[in-house]
C-alpha cells in the first residue's frame, strides 16, 4: 500500500478512530502493572514493528520504488534494533520481580548503548513504517524509565 | 512524552504504513493489553525471541544479496 501525499484528512481521522479503540480497554493501554511486564511486553511490540517495518522495506526495494542503496542504511538499523531487542528479552526472560532494580539499569544501560533510531528514506510510505518502529523503540525506552 | 500518547503515535503510524493487517493487529494487542488479565510472559517471550531471529536472519541475507 503506497501513501499518497493527500493523506492528512484519513490521516486525523485514523488517529481519532486508534484513540477512541485505545480508550475504550477497560483500563487504559497505559496502566502500569510492573516494570518488568511492561518491559517485555514493549520489546515485543517494538520486535514484531521492527520485523514488519524490514519486511515492508524489503518489498517496497524489490519494487524498484527505493533503491538498494536507500534500503540499506535503513535495513542495516533493522539488524541492530533486532539484535539489542534480543539482548532485552535475554535480560527480561532470566529477570524476576526481585532482580528489577538490577535488571532496569542494565537495560537502560543496553538500550542508551545502543542509541536505536531507524534513518529516514525518500520515500513516505516507507517513512510511515520507519516513524511506526521509531515511535515503538521510544515507547520501550520510556516504559523502562 | 507520555506513554499512552506515544502509544498511539505507533498505532496510527502502524495503520499508515505498508504492513500486513494481521501484523498491525497482533502489535496493537500487545499496546492494548487488559491489565484485568496477567500476560502470558512465556509466550511473549517466545515470539519475540523469534521476530528477532527472524529479522536478524532476513537482514543477513538481504546484505547478502546486495553487497556494496
Amino acid at each position: 500500500m503506497l501513501i499518497a501525499k493527500r493523506t492528512i484528512a484519513p490521516f486525523l481521522l485514523l488517529l481519532l478512530l486508534t484513540s477512541c479503540a485505545l480508550h475504550k480497554t477497560a483500563s487504559g493501554p497505559s496502566v502500569p502493572q510492573t516494570a518488568l511486564q511492561w518491559t517485555i511486553i514493549y520489546n515485543a511490540a517494538l520486535a514484531k514493528t521492527n520485523r514488519a517495518v524490514e519486511q515492508a522495506i524489503e518489498t517496497v526495494e524489490a519494487s524498484g520504488a527505493i533503491s538498494p542503496a536507500q534500503a540499506r542504511p535503513i535495513i542495516v538499523a533493522c539488524g541492530n534494533v533486532a539484535q539489542t531487542s534480543e539482548a532485552v528479552r535475554a535480560i527480561t526472560s532470566a529477570g524476576t520481580e526481585a532482580s528489577w532494580s538490577v535488571d532496569g539499569p542494565k537495560i537502560r544501560g543496553v538500550l542508551d548503548a545502543a542509541q536505536l533510531k531507524l534513518p529516514a528514506s525518500t520515500n513516505q510510505s516507507i517513512d510511515l513504517a520507519v516513524a511506526a518502529a521509531n515511535s515503538a523503540i521510544t515507547l520501550l525506552i520510556q516504559g523502562v524509565k | 512524552m507520555p506513554i499512552g500518547l506515544i502509544i498511539q503515535l505507533v498505532t496510527t503510524a502502524l495503520q499508515l504504513a505498508p504492513l500486513g493487517i494481521g501484523t498491525i493487529s497482533s502489535i496493537k494487542l500487545l499496546l492494548s493489553h487488559d491489565p484485568a488479565v496477567p500476560p502470558d510472559l512465556a509466550k511473549i517471550l517466545r515470539d519475540t525471541a523469534d521476530d528477532n531471529a527472524a529479522t536478524t536472519r532476513s537482514v543477513q541475507a538481504w546484505l547478502a544479496a546486495h553487497p556494496q
